[in-house]
């Protein structure tokens, strides 16, 4: 298990004693063996937890005024089993603004690095709020939380807000902030929202963890309290983290499955509207690409594949469909997904008509899934997929397009896909577009779940004489064959590059996730 | 200047677009237009606001507006043409369209709807030009200011995707062929990927039913619109995708013409990225 606090070092009124990283590291260490349990279970063999700490200051050059060391290596480990980051001005941080956006950021980037091995993690976030407002605060909260998701491992992001004045305990619902200030509000009302929803659901719920939480559906893993130490949130979100982690199902004994995700060229992490994501071992994966043009489109993304991870949608497959008709299966379906969503928006932030009026417009976004079934290696692994939109399932056998759905022909793409909306009223046009069919994964099958920019490089590539040159379905296939190996997202990033420079592929960002029947 | 006109319009790779609005203000703009009487300097204005607005809305990304576009304003009426958005920080003093977004007054518009408390629903929208319309029409001063701020933004972005100008008017010049001259001068000003590309809106006073993106002028009611559609230049073929896909009527050879017709809907060719829209569904 992993623990990777962002730490505020900002000092804080005098009754406050200042923040340690040590100390804070040897805090953390103790969370993660608590939540491993006691005496002879934690001592059986179990690894010891990884604690990482980015610390920042708001303001700048605080580290070098204060005569604190920075460390010319910010990923430097400081003693053996406490690595601790802190982040100087030049400390991966081109615009040279030193704040807790630069370090979620820096914390999303080395969780990166690691490429899953980091386990279960936990991100604490430790603030005094006063750069709870700061810009490009809640898009580097949105990409460590992506970096979360994107292992296989649980992961969850905790806020913490150290104040004198304002209680708010686990469990408490978005705009309980009475008593606070104007100033503590507002970092509140923000951190909350950067924090993971405590009610997520997943292998293993968190009310099975924390029974007072089946009261709060919906909330955050959000604590303001003066004192770090008797942190309920930080104790409740490790032993959950922990919990997950023993309780999630074995890989899928069937299908292999490797995800990836970059974003546009020049772009970062940050910027990503794709989101991919693979539940239950491995046995659900799926994959959403929220519309650039809209607002929050990413969050929307996010907030499908979590309930798509908790609960696959309702199948309509004309041929077992069953109970009320599609679209209002679809609309209640859909409806946790916009209420998961909605308190992602900072509504009281949005002030002027341009935002205001571009996030009421709502968002959209695609999505295609696939539910692996069986578990016989000899009966082979039957399929259950689902998409809408431009984000396909895409199946090869024998090298040659078997099916793709719900998009077949590369000309189809543009720049109007049908969407899922954040707005209601649609769904009697999505029962109609929806796509749910099932399928057998045989030997040597491929099964791609694709955004759009790279759906339509493979169609195009399906399509292509064989014998073309470099962009033809078997090379493509090739490379991708190759993904299977440990150095797999470095060698996608550069097929995807290539792709890119050779004009082959559009500048979008991209999400794919590569299913393969497991060798004997 | 042949062009492909492929290029990404990207912020993260320092490629904006670039957009740059002239603005009829002539005293014949101060006629009456259309049904409800205004005149066509209101139109004008409208047009110019719903244009910006169309594409701040496009950069709208949550808290921020990000800067794929730099743009810019002329105004010609009286004597000469006057810059009417000066001091942005991109070349040639265009604004970015964050600073486009932070330039906008906030105009409150009650709309035919309940709010849920009984009051009429008010919806705030961005403006940034009232109408104005005096003296004559010195649309080639326009031109050719927009020829020197558009040669010092192409050296800025050699390889962005090319400028498109939008001139909006009622099409009668103080001088026709130096007018022309000048737009000429204007459109041979390009970057890798093309040439500029000349946009016309016409408003007309004959009250004439509208006419988009036509590919010939032999539809257009008066000499005034077939001089502004010879000077339009044919929408890329790069482009006819994207149009087709907000549904705008246009066809092989189609003009960036329009006529008594929104001139918000001629911006719409410069989406950047995935649309949201329930029309997607009717395809």
């Amino acid at each position: 298990m992993t623990i990777l606090l962002v730490v505020d070092l900002t000092p804080g009124p005098a009754s406050m004693p200042p923040l340690d990283p040590l100390d804070l590291s040897a805090w953390a260490r103790g969370l993660a063996c608590d939540s491993a349990g006691a005496g002879p279970e934690r001592d059986a063999g179990r690894p010891e937890p990884t604690v990482v700490c980015v610390s920042y200051r708001p303001g700048g050059m605080a580290h070098q005024e204060a005569g604190v060391p920075v460390a010319p290596n910010p990923l430097a480990p400081s003693d053996g089993r406490c690595r601790t980051v802190r982040l100087g001005p030049s400390g991966g941080n081109p615009e040279g603004v030193f704040g807790p956006a630069a370090a979620m950021a820096a914390a999303a980037a080395w969780l990166l690095e690691q490429d899953g091995d980091a386990g279960p993690t936990l991100a604490i976030h430790l603030t005094r709020g006063d750069g709870a407002a700061e810009a490009g605060i809640e898009r580097a909260a949105g990409a460590l939380r992506v970096a979360l998701d994107l292992r296989a491992a649980p992961g969850w992001l905790c806020h913490l807000l150290l104040t004198e004045t304002l209680r708010v305990p686990l469990g408490a619902a978005a705009g309980g902030f009475e008593g606070a200030t104007a100033a503590e509000s507002a970092a509140a009302r923000s951190l909350y929202r950067m924090s993971s929803p405590s009610g997520a659901e997943g292998p293993q719920s968190a009310a099975s963890v924390e029974p007072r939480l089946s009261s709060f559906s919906g909330a955050r893993c959000f604590e303001a309290a003066p004192d770090f130490a008797s942190s309920d949130t930080a104790r409740f979100a490790a032993s959950w983290v922990a919990g997950a982690a023993t309780a999630a199902p074995a890989e899928n004994p069937l299908v292999q499955t490797s995800v990836f995700l970059l974003p546009k060229e020049g772009e970062v992490f940050l910027d990503c509207q794709d989101v991919i994501s693979s539940w239950h071992g491995g046995r659900l994966v799926m994959l959403s690409d929220g519309a650039g043009t809209a607002s929050y489109s990413a969050e929307w993304a996010r907030a499908l594949c979590r309930r798509a991870g908790g609960h696959p949608p309702p199948c309509l497959d004309p041929g077992v469909l069953s109970g009320d008709p599609p679209a209002e299966q679809l609309k209640r379906w859909l409806a946790q997904a916009v209420a998961d969503w909605e308190p992602e928006v900072p509504w009281e932030r949005l002030t002027r008509p341009a935002t205001y009026n571009k996030a009421r417009a709502g968002s959209g976004a695609t999505l295609a899934g696939v539910e692996f079934t069986g578990s016989d290696p000899a009966a082979g692994a039957g399929f259950r997929a689902w998409a809408l939109g431009d984000s396909c399932v895409i199946q090869i056998r024998a090298g040659a397009l078997l099916c793709s759905l719900p998009i077949s022909d590369p000309g189809e793409f543009g720049y109007e896909p049908k969407l899922l909306m954040t707005r209601p009223g649609y769904e009697e046009k999505y029962a109609v577009a929806w796509r749910d069919w099932r399928g057998a994964l045989e030997p040597g099958d491929w099964l791609l779940l694709a955004t759009d920019a790279l759906a339509e490089h493979l169609l195009r590539a399906c399509t292509t004489n064989p014998l073309a040159g470099g962009d033809a379905l078997p090379v493509i296939l090739a490379d991708l064959a190759g993904l299977s190996t440990p150095a797999a997202a470095g060698r996608f990033s550069a097929y995807v590059a290539a792709q890119r420079a050779a004009g082959t592929l559009r500048n979008d960002d991209v999400a794919l996730a590569v299913c393969r029947l497991r060798g004997p | 200047m042949p062009g492909t006109y492929q290029q990404q319009i990207s912020a993260s790779k320092n490629l904006p677009g670039c957009l740059l609005m002239l603005l009829d203000q002539s005293a014949s703009m101060g006629e009456e237009y259309g049904a409800d009487k205004r005149t066509k300097a209101v139109a004008a204005a409208r047009a110019v606001n719903t244009a910006l607005e169309e594409i701040v809305d496009q950069c709208t990304s949550g808290e921020s507006v990000r800067n794929y576009f730099h743009v810019g304003v002329i105004g010609y009426g009286g004597a000469a043409a006057r810059e009417l958005l000066t001091g942005g920080t991109a070349p040639a003093g265009l604004l970015t369209s964050g600073e486009l977004e932070a330039r906008a007054q906030i105009e409150e518009i009650e709309k035919e709807e309940d709010d849920g408390t009984g009051k009429l629903k008010v919806e705030r929208r961005s403006k940034w030009f009232g109408p104005v319309a005096e003296g004559g029409t010195p649309m080639e001063d326009a031109f050719r200011m927009a020829a020197e701020k558009l040669k010092v933004w192409v050296a800025a972005f050699p390889n962005s995707f090319p400028p498109i100008i939008l001139n909006i008017s009622d099409g009668e010049p103080n001088r026709p062929p130096e007018a022309e001259a000048a737009a000429r001068a204007l459109r041979q000003i390009g970057t890798s990927d093309g040439a500029a590309l000349l946009f016309n809106c016409h408003i007309s006073a004959s009250g004439s039913a509208p006419i988009k993106y036509p590919t010939s002028d032999l539809a257009l009611p008066d000499a005034h619109a077939q001089w502004l559609f010879q000077i339009s230049d044919e929408i890329p073929e790069s482009m006819l995708k994207k149009a087709r896909d907000a549904r705008l009527e246009v066809v092989q050879g189609s003009r960036g013409f329009v006529y008594n017709a929104a001139a918000g809907q001629l911006v719409k060719f410069l989406r950047i990225g995935t649309v949201v829209s329930a029309s997607s569904f009717d395809r």
